[in-house]
C-alpha cells in the first residue's frame, strides 16, 4: 500500500491527481483480489482498475451504494480478523457496519491531525464540551457517537454534558439540561465546544434565548458542527441565521462556528474553510452525477454526491453514493485560499412524498399505507 | 381530523361518533335523498371558483408536476355539462323488458378507502358516490394533508343538506374495531390502492358487503418498424414520459419495440433519447430528491444483485440529461425508474401476448405508433391479453369525459338496478 502511504503523508489540501488516482487504482486491486463479490460487481461493470490512468479515469470507476452497506455485510478482510466496526446512525431506518483495519485507522488518523490542525482545533486548555449526541456506552457502536467523542480529545475534558442520554434502554434528548450546563459553563473562564447534530445546537441556542439566559461563552470557545440535521431537515435554517444567533446568544462570531461533514461509508473530514465552504481534501474526490443517469456533471450543478477515498482495505468503500445531493464548485471561487473544489450539500434524496399509483411501484417504494 | 354531519371534530371523538355511525347513516338512507340537480349545480360552483382562482391556495399545497394543467382538466370536468354527461355515460342504460319495470337507485351507504397515493382522490370517491345518491363514508388516508376535508367542507357550505351525506374519519387502518364500525354501516367497501392495500381490506371485510377494488395499474407503448417517420406521435410519447414522471398508472413503463431482435431495442433508444431529451429540456426535473433517490434505489438493486451472484445485467443504458432509454433484453413489463427514466425492449408482436399476460389484472393503457396493420394487429393482441384502454401517445394519462374507469363504468358501481314486476 505504499500509494495510499503517499497519499495520505500529503497536506490537507494538496492536489496531487497522480498520487491519488495511483492509491485508489492500488486500493481497488487490493479489493478486487481478496473480496469476490466486489471483484464480480466490477467484473459485471467490464471495469479493471488497469482503466485507472488520470484524474478523469475516476469517472469509470464503479460506485456503490451507501445502502448496500446498511443492507449486506461486504467485508474484504476475513470479518473476525478486523479490529474495529463501526455502525452508521442508520437514520433511514437500516443501519449498517463498516470495518476499519489498522493501517486504514492510521491513515484517518493522520488525516485529522493534519485537517484539525490547519482548522487550530487542537488545544491545551481545559475545556467544558457539550456534546449534541449521543452519550457513549457499550451497547453505541454508532460513528456519530465515537466520532462526537473522540472531538472531546482535541482539548482536555473538564466536563462532558451530553445531549442524548439513554434512559430505560432508549435515548432521550434533555436540552433543558444541556441549557442549564452551559449556564453554569458561561459563568466559569474556561472555553467551551459545543459538538454534534446541529439541529440539537440551533434547538438549544433557540431555547436560551427564550429562556433569556445569559450564556455568552468564554473566549476561545468553538461550536463544532457534524452529522447534519437528520430527521430535523424542515426545520433547517441557513448558515447565516445559524451564525446570527450564536452571535447573538452565545456571543460567538462564526469563525469559531466549524462545520464538518463525513460519513461511517466515508471516512473522510470534510471541514469548511473560514468561508465556511467544505473543500474537498487531498485525500478524496468528490464526483457529483445526474440524479437520472447517473452521469458526471459538471461544477454547479445538483446532483448526487459521490465519495472517492482509498483510505480502507477492509471494506471496499473506495467509491461510494450515500443519500446525499450536493454540488460542487471551482475551489478559486470561494477565495479562502484554499484551491481544491468545495462541496455544498443541499439535502438529502427522498421518496416519502411520492405519489403513485402505477403497479409495481411497492417494490421500489414500499406499498402506500391506507 | 373527522367531518360528521358538517361539523368538525377532534379524532377524540372517534368512538362516540362511529357508535352512532350506523344509525344516523340509516336514518338518512330512509328519509332523505339527494337533489342531483341541485349537487351538479354546487359541484360547478366549485368548479367555476376552481377557475377563478378561489382555491389557489388550497390547490397550491398539492406538490406534484404539471399541477396547473390537472387544476384546469379537473375543473373542467366538473363543470355542469360534464358532469351531466358523465353521469348519464357511465350509469347503466336500461332496457324495456315485457314483464319488469327497472329503475335505477344508490347503492346505499358506500364506505371509502383511498390510500394516500393520489392528492385529492379522497374527495373525487366521495362525489362519486354522491352523484350516486349515496351515503358516503370516508376513512382518510394516513398521508391525507387535511385537503380532502377542506374540499368536501366547501361542498357542504354550498348545499348544506350534503352534510347528512357525508362522514369521515381520521382513523389509522391498524384501529380494526373502527374499521368494521365504518364497514358495518356501509352496503359497499371501495378501496384505492396497491395490492397491499386491497388485500388488507379484503381481509377485514365483512363477507356480506361486496368490495369494489381500483387497484395499480401499469401502462406501456408498443412501436412498430416504422417509427422514424412518425415523430410527431414520439414526441408525443416522450412529453407524456416526461410531464407524468411515471407515476400515474397510465403513464408508460416500457416501451416494445416490434421486433425479435435485441439490439433493435438499442437502435431506438439512440434514436428517440434526442426527443425524449427535448420534452425534459422544456419541462425541466422538478423533484430532484425523489428522482435521485428512485434511481440509488435502483442502483442499489443491481449492485446486491451483482454482489449476490445473479448474471451480469445485460441492460444497456442510453443516458440524456435529466432522462434515460435503458435497453433490455428481459421482456417482463416492469414498472421503469420513473421520472423520465424509461425501459425499452424488443418484443415482436408473436410475443406479446403471452408477455402480457404475466400482468393480466395489471393492464392499463397502451399506445401504439405504427402503420395501420400493425395498429389493429396490436390492439387485437393487447385487448386480448387484458388492456382496457388505448390512446394516442400524448394522451396516455388524458382523462376523457365520460370514459370507464380500468374497464368499467365507475358509476355503474355506485347504483343498483331495481326490478319491479308490471
Amino acid at each position: 500500500m505504499k500509494f495510499r502511504r503517499a497519499l495520505f503523508r500529503k497536506k490537507p489540501y494538496d492536489k496531487d491527481d497522480e498520487a491519488f488516482v495511483s492509491a485508489v487504482r492500488e486500493m481497488t486491486e487490493y479489493h478486487i483480489k481478496h473480496n469476490k463479490k466486489y471483484a464480480k460487481l466490477l467484473s459485471d461493470a467490464d471495469f479493471s482498475p488497469d482503466t485507472l490512468k488520470c484524474a478523469e479515469d475516476l469517472k469509470k470507476l464503479p460506485f456503490i451504494p451507501t445502502l448496500v452497506f446498511k443492507r449486506n455485510e461486504l467485508f474484504t478482510i476475513d470479518k473476525r480478523k478486523i479490529p474495529v466496526k463501526v455502525t452508521s446512525s442508520g437514520t433511514g431506518g437500516s443501519a449498517g457496519v463498516i470495518g476499519f483495519e489498522l493501517s486504514g485507522l492510521f491513515c484517518a488518523f493522520k488525516m485529522v491531525l493534519k485537517i484539525f490542525s490547519f482548522r487550530n482545533l487542537f488545544s491545551p486548555r481545559l475545556t467544558n464540551y457539550v456534546v449534541f449526541g449521543y452519550k457513549p456506552d457499550k451497547n453505541n457502536k454508532t460513528a456519530v457517537s465515537k466520532t462526537a467523542f473522540g472531538t472531546t480529545l482535541f482539548a482536555p475534558a473538564l466536563h462532558r454534558t451530553y445531549a442524548l442520554t439513554r434512559k430505560d434502554g432508549k435515548y432521550e434528548v434533555d436540552l433543558d439540561a444541556v441549557c442549564r450546563a452551559i449556564e453554569k459553563y458561561a459563568k466559569q473562564k474556561h472555553p467551551v465546544r459545543f459538538m454534534g447534530f446541529p439541529s440539537y445546537t440551533y434547538f438549544t441556542m433557540k431555547l436560551l434565548e427564550e429562556k433569556k439566559t445569559d450564556a455568552k461563552l468564554p473566549k476561545g470557545s468553538k461550536i463544532i458542527l457534524a452529522g447534519g440535521w437528520k430527521q430535523y431537515y424542515k426545520e433547517q435554517v441557513d448558515k447565516k441565521e445559524f451564525y446570527d444567533t450564536a452571535k447573538r446568544v452565545l456571543g460567538m462570531d462564526d469563525e469559531n462556528v466549524i462545520e464538518f461533514y463525513g460519513a461511517v461509508e466515508h471516512p473522510v473530514s470534510y471541514c469548511d474553510c473560514k468561508n465556511h465552504n467544505l473543500h474537498v481534501p487531498a485525500y478524496s474526490r468528490v464526483i457529483i452525477r445526474d440524479v437520472t443517469t447517473l452521469e458526471p456533471l459538471p461544477y454547479g450543478q445538483i446532483g448526487l454526491v459521490e465519495l472517492i477515498t482509498p483510505m480502507i482495505k477492509a471494506t471496499p468503500i473506495t467509491a461510494v453514493m450515500p443519500d446525499d445531493l450536493g454540488v460542487l464548485y471551482p475551489g478559486e471561487t470561494c477565495g479562502c485560499g484554499i484551491n481544491t473544489p468545495y462541496l455544498k450539500i443541499i439535502g438529502r434524496v427522498g421518496l416519502k412524498d411520492v405519489k403513485t399509483c402505477a403497479a409495481g411501484a411497492s417494490q421500489l417504494l414500499g406499498d402506500v399505507k391506507l | 381530523m373527522i367531518l360528521y354531519k358538517g361539523k368538525i371534530y377532534g379524532t377524540e371523538k372517534t368512538v362516540d361518533l362511529l357508535e352512532k355511525l350506523k344509525n344516523d347513516v340509516d336514518e338518512t338512507l330512509l328519509n332523505k335523498s339527494i337533489d342531483t340537480e341541485r349537487l351538479i349545480a354546487a359541484v360547478d360552483e366549485i368548479s367555476n371558483r376552481i377557475s377563478k382562482g378561489a382555491y389557489d391556495k388550497l390547490i397550491n399545497e398539492i406538490d406534484v408536476d404539471g399541477l396547473d394543467e390537472y387544476v384546469a382538466a379537473a375543473a373542467q370536468m366538473l363543470h355542469s355539462d360534464n358532469l351531466r354527461l358523465n353521469i348519464k355515460a357511465q350509469t347503466p342504460h336500461l332496457t324495456e323488458l315485457p314483464d319488469i319495470n327497472s329503475y335505477i337507485a344508490p347503492v346505499g351507504a358506500l364506505f371509502h378507502i383511498a390510500a394516500g397515493n393520489v392528492d385529492v382522490l379522497p374527495a373525487y370517491s366521495v362525489l362519486s358516490g354522491l352523484v350516486c345518491g349515496n351515503v358516503n363514508i370516508l376513512k382518510l388516508p394516513s398521508q391525507d394533508n387535511g385537503i380532502t376535508v377542506k374540499i368536501l367542507s366547501e361542498l357542504i357550505k354550498i348545499m348544506p343538506e350534503l352534510s347528512d351525506f357525508i362522514y369521515v374519519f381520521d382513523t389509522p387502518s391498524s384501529d380494526l374495531p373502527s374499521m368494521l364500525k365504518m364497514a358495518e354501516a356501509a352496503d359497499k367497501i371501495i378501496v384505492w390502492g396497491g395490492d397491499g392495500a386491497v388485500a388488507a381490506v379484503r381481509r377485514f371485510a365483512p363477507p356480506q358487503i361486496p368490495v369494489v377494488s381500483w387497484g395499480h395499474k401499469i401502462s406501456f407503448a408498443c412501436i412498430g418498424s416504422d417509427y422514424e417517420k412518425r415523430a410527431d406521435e414520439l414526441y408525443g410519447l416522450a412529453e407524456h414520459i416526461i410531464k407524468t414522471s411515471q407515476l400515474l398508472c397510465s403513464s408508460c413503463q416500457r416501451i416494445y419495440i416490434n421486433s425479435g431482435k435485441p439490439e433493435d431495442a438499442d437502435g431506438f433508444c439512440r434514436f428517440f433519447l434526442p426527443i425524449l431529451q427535448k420534452a425534459r429540456d422544456k419541462y425541466p426535473l422538478k423533484d430532484l430528491g425523489a428522482a435521485a433517490e428512485a434511481t440509488l434505489l435502483d442502483l442499489t438493486a443491481e449492485t446486491e444483485g451483482s454482489i449476490g451472484g445473479k448474471p451480469k445485467n445485460t441492460a444497456r443504458k442510453y443516458a440524456g440529461k435529466g432522462c434515460s432509454l435503458t435497453a433490455k433484453d428481459e421482456k417482463t413489463l416492469e414498472i421503469s425508474g420513473f421520472f423520465g427514466s424509461c425501459d425499452v425492449t424488443s418484443c415482436s408482436l408473436n410475443e406479446l401476448f403471452n408477455v402480457l399476460r404475466e400482468k393480466k389484472g395489471y393492464l392499463q393503457t397502451a399506445t401504439v405508433i405504427a402503420d395501420e396493420k400493425t395498429r389493429a394487429e396490436f390492439e387485437n393482441i393487447a385487448v386480448r391479453a387484458g388492456v382496457c384502454r388505448i390512446t394516442n401517445p400524448a394522451d396516455m394519462s388524458r382523462a376523457f369525459l365520460g370514459e370507464a374507469h380500468d374497464g368499467q363504468f365507475e358509476l355503474s358501481n355506485y347504483v343498483r338496478i331495481i326490478n319491479k314486476e308490471v
